[in-house]
């Protein structure tokens, strides 16, 4: 039960904060650390610290960035007209796969990096698009640090900025599998891939839902690269479908036996090929 | 901590704890329109308000973080009674149904209207995505956005143009409002969570862990020290008498079965022990004190353990009284069993030329209504009256009476509005415990389950293996049917025999067979509590029937669509079938009085383009179409009966009781239109009362598709008698013959010479001089039911990557008689279908090896929201002239649950050659079964 509840409005005071009461949390949007029964492992979290006021919102474009705040909306990264073009266009798709839209209006882009989800919708592009996040663990102690490389700490911090590279020729499709359409992903697969005359010159894979967080999964980047896609998807993306089932471990759950899920991921990254494909006009 | 918030344009400080969530400070503050459906989780959304001008769950806000923000409700849209257009427009278009979500509906209708005037269908399904309805299938918000948009813009007139009939008539067989809508899309009070008073007592139900177990000895002096609480029961201070939860007519063809508590725990769920106390908290606190002794029982955890393993013995006389023999065998678990038939079946197989014989399997689904199971019970005087959210109120009092021991003449029920009811609000799950506790403490009492016991202690539809043998000839001729149902009725058999037996009494009328058996075998098991469910057993034994029909179609190498045009019933044929599939005791074989399934079928062949095939749009998506027939009842001819009372109130209007309980549906105004129609009046010069039990006439109550059929029709006969006696007095008044005189329109008798107005009629016959305040009665009981009938197609996108099923196209064809009211008929078909959708692709509980359910949630038990609707969803209802029923209403609603299943089951091999047998059709099912024929 939650017994306090601050809203600081300098970073320096919610760390401070933060430091003298380890057990309490960061809040954003709410919409995870409010849900009933979230986080199980949390429950005796007494106390919230409020970022609403510390001035963490808004987009902005810079010469080779863009730069997302971490208490921006999903919605507002939807209705953002900074992200019209590709690739940052995928961020609007990333955000409106959550389909509802009462939590869209609450949930940030911070919070959802925060409460790391195996099968969270926005790490997943974020990996692929190499973003990186500024995190204080304290006062005076700042991290620059990759979003795989956050995600695998055990303490997770204050994310006070999201920076993202713009990449040329960088293609990016992200395709999922849920029952209902409000439903969370059960695998969730963001693959980016910059193209050059129908060659592959670099590769990014993440996949969410089949571990305990999102996965980077480098093996199958590196079997992408260098390859030539014109008049040989076909055949390629069966080998690529392969090569991947044997990378992933997924585990039976309520939610789906392990080989459906590896069946799934193999399915959707073919998917997700194509769709790649036809961004870069490489000829079937 | 002190906030404060501008809410609907006013400045308001709360009083709060930093931890309050948002949704219950509102309340608490009488805003009445917030509802709560998830109990936190965020996923239902009927809790919506706007902050800050953007929708957001209330339920996932906590108070601190709407400090010196601004609030919006649904209570902001109307001024001084005065309807806001958006209001208007959803009563306009039949999108209120029980209204339980409505106001959510009503947030996200001006919040998208704020940010877009003309607003896409996209923007629509985008706006109205975080909520979910199980009424409404969604398809009639998409008028209501249409209609609002333009009435706002200055076209006020604009209406949307529904399909109308019966030219003859004025008010029914057209779209006219709900008679309760207003207060619904005003968030009046109406349901029973609106009517709780202070220094109420909270009941909290301790459940058992263990699927088989016996309470050894259990300890409650630890939570009885606990200040707040102030009543605890356990099996040692409850009655001993044995009673049955199923709201059917008394005598049921349902075991006595259990205690209020019981010594023997059966289900993981079962009550242990129930906590009255000041506060949820203190309860919630006062459960975890009680200390419980089980000895642990084995257990039988499924329908094939039940039928092969039958050492464990879950019943026995002591525990499991029976009204009549209904085939019970309580050594083997057996709960109920009944086989028979007509003509000749072995004769029927062996002039077959092919025979095809299939086994089918469904599972445990929920009813999910919005609002879960919720009662409020309190003392007047010696008489205890309970407010409550029922199907039934008066079964309700009779289950109640005899649970308790509380006489029947001393119990006051009152059904408020129903917040979604779909058959789990037909079984009395809650009320006789919370009466029990208000006659041991006299104190008022309120009970509410969470979502979590919405899904453990409800009711579910049976898990069923039903096993279908065709037998036809070359020439397409079905020869010989047999269908072979086992069901899993749970720990306690409210239903046990009827819902399964519905799995062949709705399924095997649809054929010109002379020769057809069944054998239905029901089992207790360990598993949580089957009972009734929209469709009954019908969409079971539909799924089973049907898609062994278009299996032995396909063996055939015939058309399936030809097949069925062979073999389906016509108006005129005798339903000799129906002699042996009674409800336990012989049934009344029936006429087909009218039948449209020709006609449907026809519409659905032309509009889905059978037989065209589809490609999809990438290799791997596979496009394939499918149908079935289906019928459902009217009632329970020879059981049920319904009465209603017209009384003249005074300036020449009409007040209504009916029995009968509206739970949405709309049968308060079909009652309402019936009236006004014969009466020659307005529907606003009726005004209704229903579900009573101090007020209004008797009535089973609504279920079995019995509301307009058997509630119609007593008020239908109501208005008659009304009639008569309006112009008996009108004609001693007037001192002329009765057969000289008229009603007319609105609201007069008229002769050659003359007119009397009601208005003038009612002062003279009540006023000392007169001959009393005229009242007319009406009853309705019958032999005959008329059956509806009607043809659902679905057109199906298969992934054959991921298993994924999408249905792209739905159109459901559906012949209802009359339709009373049309856009609230096409909103029961819409809901229906929407809902079977989701029970045919995904809606599945699931249980461990202990027989916990693991998903009783709507994170993991997903139902379908207003993104998953087909892409090309219609409904449509198809006239024919029907001699029975109030202007020749037919029923409506439970029939369209019944063809997704086999529609999409066909749809799916059509464009995968996959037959699935078993549904849901999960991805994973369907990738499986695609992997299998690749190997």
């Amino acid at each position: 039960m939650i017994q306090e509840y601050y809203i600081p409005t300098t970073v320096a005071d919610a760390l401070r904060i933060k430091a003298d009461q380890p057990h309490y949390s960061f809040i954003a949007g709410g919409t995870e650390i409010n849900a009933r029964g979230y986080p199980k492992t949390a429950q005796h979290i007494s106390g919230l610290i409020s970022i609403a006021r510390l001035g963490l919102t808004g987009i902005k474009k810079e010469e080779k960035n863009l730069i997302i705040y971490p208490a921006v909306t999903l919605q507002e990264l939807i209705d953002s007209p900074l992200l019209n073009e590709e690739p940052f266009n995928m961020l609007k798709t990333a955000a409106s796969n959550v389909k509802n839209r009462h939590i869209r209006n609450m949930a940030t882009i911070g919070g959802n990096i925060a409460a790391c989800k195996s099968c969270s919708d926005m790490i997943p592009i974020l990996m692929a698009m190499d973003a990186t996040l500024e995190v204080y663990s304290s006062e005076d102690v700042k991290h620059e640090e990759s979003v795989l490389e956050h995600i695998r700490k055990k303490e997770k911090y204050l994310i006070t900025k999201i920076t993202i590279p713009f990449r040329k020729d960088f293609h990016i499709a992200i395709c999922r599998y849920t029952r209902t359409s409000n439903d969370l992903a059960l695998i969730n697969v963001c693959l980016g891939i910059e193209l050059e005359g129908g060659i592959c010159k670099d590769a990014r894979l993440a996949l969410g839902g089949v571990a305990a967080t999102p996965l980077r999964i480098m093996e199958i980047e590196k079997f992408l690269i260098g390859e030539e896609f014109n008049g040989k998807l076909h055949q390629y993306a069966q080998k690529l479908r392969e090569h991947l089932e044997k990378q992933i471990h997924p585990i039976d759950d309520i939610r789906g036996k392990a080989w459906f899920k590896k069946e799934l991921a193999g399915g959707l990254v073919i998917q997700a090929l194509y769709e790649v494909a036809q961004k870069g006009g490489i000829i079937l | 901590m002190r906030i404060s918030v501008t809410i609907n344009g006013k400045k308001r400080i709360f009083d709060t704890a930093p931890g309050e969530r948002v949704l219950h400070l509102l309340r608490r503050y009488g805003i009445l329109s917030v509802k709560n459906g998830c109990d936190g989780e965020g996923t239902c959304g009927v809790c919506a308000i706007l902050l800050d001008g953007k929708v957001v769950n209330s339920c996932q806000l906590l108070a601190p973080q709407i400090d010196g923000h601004e609030i919006k409700t649904s209570e902001c849209l109307s001024q001084k009674n005065k309807l806001h257009p958006i209001q208007e427009a959803f009563l306009d278009t039949g999108i209120v149904q029980c209204g339980y979500c409505t106001p959510a509906m009503l947030v996200a209708a001006y919040e998208l209207l704020q940010r877009k005037s003309e607003p896409t269908e996209e923007d629509i399904k985008d706006a109205f995505s975080g909520i979910i309805c199980r009424c409404t299938g969604y398809k009639q918000i998409f008028d209501a956005i249409e209609v609002a948009s333009k009435r706002i813009k200055g076209d006020e007139n604009y209406k949307k143009e529904y399909p109308a009939f019966r030219s003859d008539l004025r008010l029914v067989g057209k779209s006219t409002r709900k008679v309760d809508g207003q207060q619904l899309v005003c968030s009046n009070p109406s349901f029973v969570e609106d009517m709780i008073n202070p220094n109420t007592l909270y009941v909290k139900v301790l459940r058992s862990p263990h699927a088989h177990a016996i309470i050894k000895s259990i300890d409650v002096s630890d939570a009885e020290k606990i200040e707040g609480v102030e009543f605890i029961l356990t099996h040692e201070n409850c009655p001993h008498t044995l009673y049955g939860s199923s709201g059917q007519c008394y005598p049921e063809p349902s075991p006595y079965d259990r205690r209020i508590i019981n010594k023997k725990m059966r289900f993981v769920g079962d009550r242990v022990a129930a906590v009255a106390a000041t506060s949820e908290e203190i309860a919630m606190e006062a459960l975890n004190k009680i200390k419980v002794e089980y000895e642990i029982l084995p257990a039988i955890l499924s329908l094939e353990q039940a039928i092969n393993e039958p050492s464990v013995q879950i019943h026995d006389e002591t525990t499991s009284e029976y009204c009549f023999h209904i085939g019970q065998d309580l050594a083997k678990n057996i709960a109920a069993s009944n086989k028979g038939g007509i003509g000749d079946i072995e004769k029927g197989f062996k002039e077959a030329d092919v025979i095809i014989e299939r086994t089918y399997r469904t599972g445990h689904i929920q009813c999910t209504p919005l609002e879960p199971h919720v009662v409020y019970t309190y003392m007047e005087g010696d008489r205890l009256v309970i407010r409550a959210s029922t199907q039934v109120p008066f079964h309700l009092r009779r289950i109640v009476s005899r649970a308790t021991g509380y006489p029947e003449i001393k119990i006051h029920v009152i059904k408020e509005r129903v917040g979604g009811g779909f058959g789990a609000k037909q079984d009395v799950v809650m009320e006789e415990l919370s009466s029990y506790i208000t006659l041991q403490t006299g104190k008022p009492v309120y009970h509410r389950f969470t979502r979590e016991e919405e899904f453990i202690a409800s009711r579910t539809r049976h898990p069923t293996i039903i096993n279908v043998k065709v037998g036809a000839n070359k020439q397409g001729q079905i020869t010989a049917v047999d269908m072979k149902v086992q069901a899993d009725t749970g720990a306690y058999g409210p239903h046990c025999l009827t819902v399964p037996m519905n799995a062949c009494s709705k399924t095997l009328p649809l054929l010109r067979c002379k020769n057809m058996s069944y054998d239905v075998t029901v089992y207790y098991t360990n598993n949580i509590i089957a009972g009734a469910y929209q469709g009954y057993g019908a969409p079971s034994g539909a799924f089973a029937l049907q898609t062994a029909l278009a299996e032995t179609a396909t063996a055939l190498k015939i058309n399936y669509l030809t097949f069925i045009r062979l073999n389906h019933v016509r108006t005129g044929d005798r339903l000799d079938i129906l002699k042996c599939l009674g409800e336990g005791q012989e049934g009344i074989p029936q006429q087909v009085t009218s039948c449209a399934l020709s006609d449907c079928l026809d519409r659905g062949d032309f509009s889905i383009r059978w037989g065209e095939k589809e490609d999809g749009t990438a290799p791997y998506l596979k496009i394939g179409k499918g149908f079935a027939i289906i019928q459902q009842g009217s009632g329970l001819p020879g059981i049920d009966a319904a009465n209603a009372s017209i009384y003249m109130l005074g300036d020449g209007t009409f007040f209504l009781c009916i029995g009968g309980a509206d739970l949405g549906t709309g049968l308060d105004t079909v009652a309402v239109k019936v009236v006004a129609e014969i009466l020659m009046v307005d529907q606003d010069k009726v005004a209704v009362k229903a579900g009573d039990t101090d007020v209004t006439p008797f009535d089973v109550g609504s279920y079995a598709s019995s509301g307009t059929y058997f509630t119609g029709a007593a008020a239908y006969n109501a208005a008659l008698n009304m009639k008569k006696k309006i112009l008996e007095e009108s004609a001693k008044i007037l001192n002329v013959s009765v057969d000289k005189l008229t009603l007319d329109y609105p609201g007069k008798v008229v002769s050659d010479d003359g007119e009397l107005t009601y208005t003038k009629l009612a002062q003279l016959t009540q006023s000392g001089k007169g001959t009393g305040q005229i009242i007319a009665t009406g009853t309705f009981t019958t032999e005959e039911s008329p059956i509806p009938y009607g043809a659902h197609f679905a057109k199906v996108e298969v992934n054959e990557l991921t298993g994924t099923v999408k249905v792209k196209a739905f159109h459901a064809y559906q012949d209802c008689g009359t339709p009373i009211n049309p856009d609230l008929a096409l909103g029961q078909m819409y809901g229906a279908v929407i809902k079977s959708i989701g029970h045919t692709l995904y809606e599945q509980m699931i249980f461990d090896e202990k027989g916990k359910c693991l998903n009783p949630n709507f994170l993991d038990y997903k139902v379908p929201t207003i993104n998953d609707i087909p892409e090309d969803f219609r409904s449509e209802l198809v006239f024919v002239d029907e001699k029975l029923g109030p202007f020749g209403g037919k029923s409506i609603s439970e029939i369209a649950t019944n063809g997704a299943a086999p529609a999409i089951a066909t749809a799916i091999y059509d464009a995968t050659g996959v037959w699935v047998r078993e549904y849901p059709f999960t991805a994973e099912k369907v990738l499986e079964a695609i992997r299998e024929k690749k190997t």
